[in-house]
């Protein structure tokens, strides 16, 4: 993959002296220039009372500073025929700018302006605060996200991550102008930022330049280390069954996983493509095709900052019951476990990797949020160039043991959603797809 | 490809119909080593037979299982082995089946995925299997209100006649078999009418040189017409209808009427009323008055939709129920003095300097570029519409967009489906006229 690395070499970093950390790419092709700035605070950074604040900020940041009108941020983009995007996650608040290579000045003015000179007052504040709790509702309202969400609450509980970035709806309703501006006085500034460019530029340097003349003046401030209190996750085993409007059975099973910036992500990854990707994935060939279990079947992981989870889910129909489709799902766990995994496995793996590596360098979108990513939430954007390297030199001893150590049945937590009613249609279904001939 | 007017990286287009009437078409771009092979169908939902609405749906999945001769898990093995995946476009007039792979496995990939279109091997379990999938996902629509209001809009507006007013049930699904699959598939794919694609790295002579007569071998002929959806009819009265859910506690709402067609020569000046009515965004009056001053909606925004024969005008948002009453009024207040005032000047120019802006991000990367040649042939136009459009934008003046809100874009009266719960909402929606109520599983 020649073309990939030569790409890759020319990734530059670069450090103001007020601490924002810049990471550049050019990309000659695109005629467009990226640019993310991911403020290191989330939701893992809230506490009771505030929970959902940081949310808060992904939508004030738009309704004007200094400097920019209310939604000007937005509007001087539209104009170019840019696009902008914001988001709120757990270790990180992070903002999106595309736009024509000529407007790379503009945006970068508009983002210093509200790193430090946002507009916080009562009147935006409850007109934002209207927003989100239309959004709250809008996920509340479908059954599946609510009960992920308290499936989530309890699979981190204690921990920080224990409140998505949704947070508590009585404190969206009562967070005040006071707990904003001490949150962004705390969190909003350079040296707890991290800005990726990607992009038609000529060279990285002219790019630190401009970053640098728009960036210098906003000082350095204190971040109080609250060290996260970290507690090793709860172990025991958890079932929760939740009855919801939705006629067809879903079994989810979570496990803990270590932080993102562990060594042990590579190998968990790479399970879960041989695991949960596409018509091959096992739990696809085995427990939707082979034995006609689950309609779907497959799995994610997540790697936080601190912390993580393995998620695996099966969709099935009524007939066939829930203890054996989790069992289903554990037997495929246990073989990787018990050593069964073929060369051949490996190989799809890589070239899966390396494909869509390929596909995701066509986008600068898609390079600036793997790059920040990794700086972000696993400490190093270097780790996203490395990962490619390390397929040549993971063996299968080390998926093995990755699996060892993390997906033990003891430590598993499951959530059942069980319909209220259950359709003779889809019962009907379900038993017609066991008696059909295999091929 | 240069072009004039614009300054995008296009990349050199070559094609050729062989002897079939199949269409090759070859965009080299060298960027990276990916290829996206892509074959095209003129035809999609549009045309599914009453009764089987999804046929062409569980016919497409089911090709992707492959080629007779062959296990689904050994095809899926020899494409994903390499790092092929597959995947598929179902629009309402076209469909799409296609693969991204890396350019070194192109001799692998090319004659799997040729024999899998040609002779695909429909085997009766995988269309059951299909068939659940597709079902299931109709079954996950039901949590999604904005997603029950949106199927019911086209109903509602078109009427259950109109290819447009159809859409597929988890009865209509469970009605298709085997027999069914074999003839639609049997009857409608074939080589002519049919575009077959590569954008990407590889390197075209050497693509014709191998592939050409294999892919002439295939001399199917169509064995039918292909459905074009007539235009719809417009509205004499607002066509109204509650779907209830009675767990909601916000409502989901979608409001609209006819608009123009594809090929009308005021779809410009449509697509930049719509941009100032409710499809800019943060830019647009909608989004400006009911989310940005008064923070009624997380979100609202206008679309329009282009058919070869017809358009459709929507406008979607969600409120929780007690603001569903000021909220309609804002909307129709606001589309009301769009409708009789038109546009300004000022708004005229940031909405051409947005959608002259925004070519060049469509066609970044050669995913967008494949797209944007598969959606020229299917309205069969030349390399050269990307210019025209250009100049069309930078040539319209307020005066013609406001004549084109009074012709397409300004109706007396609308279709509005409406997702909520009945107890709170219906009296509100009685004011704008009669309502049809129905239950949110009648969509099954």
């Amino acid at each position: 993959m020649e073309k990939t690395k030569i790409l890759l070499q020319n990734i530059r970093h670069y450090v103001l002296d007020n601490g924002l950390k810049v990471i550049c790419l050019p990309k000659k092709e695109s005629q467009i220039v990226c640019i993310q700035i991911w403020y290191l605070t989330g939701s893992a950074n809230e506490y009771d009372g505030i929970r959902g604040i940081s949310h808060f900020f992904e939508h004030m940041m738009f309704r004007g500073s200094k400097n920019i009108g209310p939604e000007e941020h937005a509007k001087k983009i539209n104009e170019v025929g840019g696009h902008y995007n914001a988001f709120t996650a757990e270790d990180v608040t992070a903002f999106i700018n595309s736009v024509p290579k000529e407007y790379l000045d503009m945006v970068l003015y508009m983002e210093s302006d509200r790193m430090s000179d946002l507009i916080i007052n009562e009147k935006v504040l409850e007109t934002e605060r209207n927003v989100i709790i239309e959004e709250y509702q809008t996920y509340m309202n479908n059954p599946l996200s609510k009960a992920f969400l308290e499936f989530r609450k309890e699979f981190f509980k204690d921990n920080p991550y224990e409140y998505s970035a949704l947070g508590r709806l009585e404190d969206i309703k009562s967070i005040n102008v006071n707990d904003c501006q001490n949150y962004y006085k705390k969190w909003y500034c350079p040296n707890n930022a991290i800005m990726v460019i990607v992009g038609d530029f000529e060279n990285s340097e002219m790019v630190f330049e401009k970053v640098e003349a728009h960036f210098k003046r906003h000082e350095r401030r204190e971040i109080s280390a609250e060290k996260k209190e970290i507690k090793k996750l709860n172990s025991n085993n958890v079932f929760m069954k939740r009855e919801v409007d939705f006629d067809v059975p879903v079994c989810i099973v979570g496990y803990p996983a270590p932080c993102a910036s562990s060594v042990d992500t590579i190998p968990l990854e790479i399970l879960q493509i041989i695991l949960s990707h596409g018509e091959t994935g096992r739990l696809n060939k085995e427990v939707v095709r082979k034995n006609s279990l689950a309609i779907m079947a497959g799995g994610i992981n997540q790697f936080l900052k601190y912390s993580g989870m393995s998620l695996f889910f099966a969709i099935f129909t009524p007939n066939i019951s829930i203890n054996k489709i989790k069992d289903a799902i554990l037997n495929q766990i246990e073989q990787i476990k018990d050593g069964n995994i073929k060369e051949k496995e490996m190989e799809k793996v890589k070239n899966s990797v390396i494909m869509n590596r390929v596909f995701e360098l066509y986008l600068c979108d898609n390079i600036c949020q793997r790059l920040a990513y990794s700086e972000a939430i696993e400490g190093n954007y270097k780790l996203w160039v490395e990962r490619l390297s390390a397929l040549d030199t993971i063996t299968i001893d080390d998926l093995i043991n990755a699996a060892k150590k993390y997906w033990n049945s003891s430590e598993s937590k499951t959530l059942y959603l069980k319909p209220k009613k259950i359709n003779p249609l889809v019962y009907f279904m379900g038993l017609l797809r066991k008696f059909l001939p295999n091929k | 490809m240069l072009f004039k007017n614009i300054n995008i990286n296009f990349p050199f287009v070559k094609s050729k119909i062989i002897d079939n009437g199949l269409k090759l078409i070859f965009a080299e771009h060298h960027e990276q080593e990916g290829v996206v092979i892509a074959f095209q169908l003129p035809f999609g939902n549009f045309n599914e037979p009453i009764d089987f609405e999804g046929i062409t749906s569980v016919i497409v999945n089911t090709i992707l299982k492959g080629p007779a001769g062959m296990t689904c898990e050994e095809f899926a093995e020899k494409i994903e082995s390499c790092g092929g995946t597959l995947f598929t476009d179902i629009g309402n007039e076209n469909c799409i089946i296609g693969c991204k792979f890396l350019s070194r496995s192109l001799d692998v990939i090319i004659p799997l995925f040729w024999e899998m279109i040609i002779n695909p091997a429909l085997h009766p379990k995988e269309i059951e299997r299909i068939k659940k999938e597709i079902q299931t996902s109709i079954q996950s629509e039901l949590v999604d209100p904005s997603a029950i209001a949106n199927k019911h809009f086209g109903n509602v507006l078109c009427g259950k006649d109109h290819p447009a007013g159809k859409f597929e049930t988890i009865k209509s699904i469970s009605r298709i078999n085997h027999n069914n699959v074999k003839e639609y598939y049997n009857k409608y794919f074939c080589p002519l009418g049919s575009v077959l694609m590569f954008c990407g790295d590889f390197d075209s002579e050497k693509i014709l040189i191998n592939y050409e007569k294999i892919f002439s071998k295939w001399n199917k002929k169509i064995d039918g017409n292909i459905v074009i959806a007539p235009p719809i009819k417009n509205l004499s009265e607002n066509k109204i209808r509650l779907i209830d859910k009675s767990d909601l506690t916000q409502a989901s709402i979608v409001i609209g009427h006819p608009t123009c067609s594809e090929l009308d020569t005021m779809k410009c000046d449509v697509l930049i009323a719509n941009y100032i009515l409710g499809g800019g965004n943060f830019s647009s009056r909608l989004m400006e008055n009911i989310r940005s001053k008064e923070g009624k909606t997380y979100t609202i925004a206008s679309l329009v939709s282009f058919e070869k024969k017809f358009g459709i005008f929507s406008i979607s948002t969600s409120t929780i129920n007690q603001k569903v009453k000021d909220m309609l009024e804002n909307i129709f207040n606001i589309y009301k003095t769009f409708g009789e005032k038109g546009i300004t000047k000022e708004e005229l120019e940031n909405a051409k300097k947005y959608l002259l802006g925004n070519i060049t991000f469509q066609f970044e990367g050669i995913v967008n570029i494949a797209e944007k040649i598969l959606w020229l042939e299917q309205f069969s136009r030349k390399f050269e519409y990307f210019e025209e459009f250009i100049l069309e934008i930078k040539n319209t003046t307020v005066e013609k967009v406001n004549e084109a809100i009074k012709k397409y874009f300004y109706s007396k009266y609308f279709a509005m489906a409406v997702a909520g719960k009945k107890d709170e909402i219906l009296p509100i929606l009685k004011y704008y006229g009669d309502v049809e109520v129905i239950n949110y599983k009648k969509i099954l």
